[in-house]
């Protein structure tokens, strides 16, 4: 407490404490650069669609949104002919707005890279998903004919609680879209595994695919019925490299 | 317009005691510590940044920072080690106050070279990390409370405001971004409100199978309904915080509109939010990273009084009189 009382008030133009105060120059300089910073990552993190690929409009989350979102949209604006017509309009609109505004934000992203804060919040952004996906990994050792299960990511698993949220990204990026060439790294991450904990049964191939579930309404889970309609999806195929078998 | 624009001025310039900022940086300082001390721990190190051949996963890399240290000194496993134990190092030199300035230039361009690298491993914490290090290097955050202070006579009994009203913006941008972003059905009665209910039905971020939440559905409504408006509304604390100014003129507006301490309710709320979300989900240190800023928004005499408080306790505690017996 005696430090509070002993603090000077604050001011404008510094205190005794600090004798060299700004110049008025100098305080004019940090208003600007401050107003800068702000202006560029205000500009930086306007929202914008992640993805607008027909990949990405054909994935039966986004369709689901879609049709949720348009219908009852086209009761309140009836354009067009349908609310399929009012959904493309709309999206057109979006398409333009996304190409305006990366051509905009142009004007800030030098600063932002350089600065090393380029940012894009969207935690749990559009919606989390109705249909979420398990991630699974099997070995066929080299001369076996069946694939043996390997890794099972489903909840209260061994695999689940031993590997942490980053490797669960990872699932995520994989199963939303990722490159093969990434696929392949991260089989092979398995293959490496598998040889270390099985020597002598080295890997010939390895599969990595995904559980799809679909989370029940609440009121179906509330009467007992967790029937989450699990469907094989994303499967990848890869025979890994000579050096590892 | 040349008073306008001075006032303005000025606004950015006001001075004020070191002391939030200083707890702002053991807070935040603390938090990247833990952050490279559970890659340490956890062996993530190599997996996560280093060439295939010295034990990482993936091949490609993704070069967008002009500053990613990888680029120069390469992906060997030694390379890695050496970052990460010179980011813990500078971490808790940063908490501790110590070469304070130069312990967050490290922090922030570690951290940007390991986001650079780790895109298949990334999540928004790991984002909160790089930008929060970038505006902790541009403050005076070694003025108290550090050993700059005590050792090398850098102590000031004032500094800028502008760092700590960056941070306040940095949080309300952040939090505001995510509530616009939320526009799916499931965050409106479109879908009956249901995103948290789907959230904590998410195999890999719920940390349990999310049966439970059926049965108290209508909290999972409610949790979604306050987390949306909390996010999307959180531009207004910062705000409220410029409206409560003393040195504003007095208008009827102003007074009514600066009369409630809006800080309470969203710090409060917002404590309530990552307290679940880090119970209810597995989403690494983001809870914790978001809350180590929340005294970005505490007043310096605030954290004076909390700290005389806290200060006087554990005094009357070490010299309590024996109780005879």
């Amino acid at each position: 407490m005696q430090e509070t009382a002993t603090l000077p008030a604050p001011t404008t133009n510094g205190t005794a404490n600090n004798p060299a105060a700004l110049p008025a120059w100098r305080q004019k300089l940090v208003a600007v650069l401050v107003t800068f910073h702000l202006f560029a990552t205000l500009l930086y993190v306007a929202p914008y669609p992640p993805y607008m690929d027909d990949r990405a409009m054909g994935h039966p989350e986004v369709k689901r949104e879609m049709e949720l979102l348009f219908k009852p949209m086209y009761l309140v604006i009836p354009y067009g002919k349908d609310w399929t017509e009012l959904k493309d309009t709309v999206l057109g609109l979006v398409r333009q707005y996304t190409a305006t505004y990366f051509k905009v934000r142009k004007l800030v992203e030098w600063y932002m890279d350089a600065a090393s804060i380029q940012q894009a919040w969207n935690m749990f952004g559009g919606t989390p998903p109705h249909f979420p996906r398990v991630f699974m990994v099997e070995i066929k050792p080299l001369g076996a004919t069946e694939f043996l299960p390997y890794r099972d990511f489903h909840w209260g698993g061994k695999d689940e609680s031993e590997y942490d949220f980053r490797h669960r990204k990872t699932h995520e990026i994989l199963g939303l879209g990722g490159w093969d060439r990434q696929r392949e790294d991260y089989a092979n991450y398995w293959a490496r595994l598998w040889n270390r904990e099985h020597p002598g049964l080295r890997v010939h191939q390895v599969r990595i695919y995904y559980w799809q579930l679909t989370t029940p309404p609440p009121e179906k889970a509330r009467a007992g019925d967790m029937d989450r309609h699990p469907q094989r999806v994303n499967e990848f195929n890869w025979t890994v490299p000579a050096d590892l078998q | 317009m040349t008073t306008r624009w001075q006032r303005y001025v000025d606004f950015w310039n006001e001075r004020e005691a070191p002391h939030a900022l200083a707890l702002l940086r053991i807070t935040f300082g603390a938090a990247i510590t833990a952050n490279v001390a559970q890659q340490i721990l956890c062996g993530q190190v190599l997996e996560m940044y280093a060439e295939i051949e010295h034990g990482g996963i993936f091949s490609f890399r993704f070069n967008n920072s002009p500053y990613s240290l990888f680029q120069y000194l390469g992906l060997s496993a030694a390379v890695c080690w050496a970052l990460a134990g010179i980011q813990l190092v500078a971490g808790t030199t940063l908490t501790l106050g110590l070469f304070t300035r130069f312990s967050a230039f490290l922090v922030w361009i570690i951290q940007g070279t390991f986001y650079d690298r780790m895109i298949m491993f990334r999540y928004d914490g790991d984002n909160v990390y790089r930008v929060a290090t970038w505006l902790m290097l541009l403050a005076p955050a070694g003025a108290c409370w550090s050993l700059d202070a005590l050792w090398r006579g850098k102590g000031s009994l004032d500094i800028p405001k502008w760092p700590r009203r960056l941070f306040m913006a940095q949080l309300a941008i952040i939090y505001s971004r995510t509530g616009l972003v939320k526009l799916g059905s499931s965050w409106s009665f479109l879908d009956s409100w249901q995103a948290i209910y789907l959230a904590v039905n998410l195999p890999g971020i719920a940390r349990w199978p999310g049966d439970w939440a059926a049965r108290v559905f209508p909290l999972t409504q409610l949790a979604t309904f306050i987390s949306k408006w909390f996010e999307v509304t959180f531009f207004l604390l910062p705000l409220n915080q410029y409206l409560r100014r003393d040195t504003l003129p007095r208008g009827r507006l102003l007074t009514l509109l600066r009369r409630v301490d809006a800080r309470l309710g969203y710090l409060v709320v917002g404590l309530g939010m990552h307290a679940g979300i880090f119970i209810l989900m597995d989403v690494g240190f983001f809870s914790i990273v978001m809350l180590s800023l929340y005294p970005c928004y505490f007043m310096p005499q605030e954290v004076q009084r909390a700290h005389a408080w806290v200060s006087a306790r554990l005094h009357a505690a070490r010299h309590k009189p024996a109780v005879p017996t």
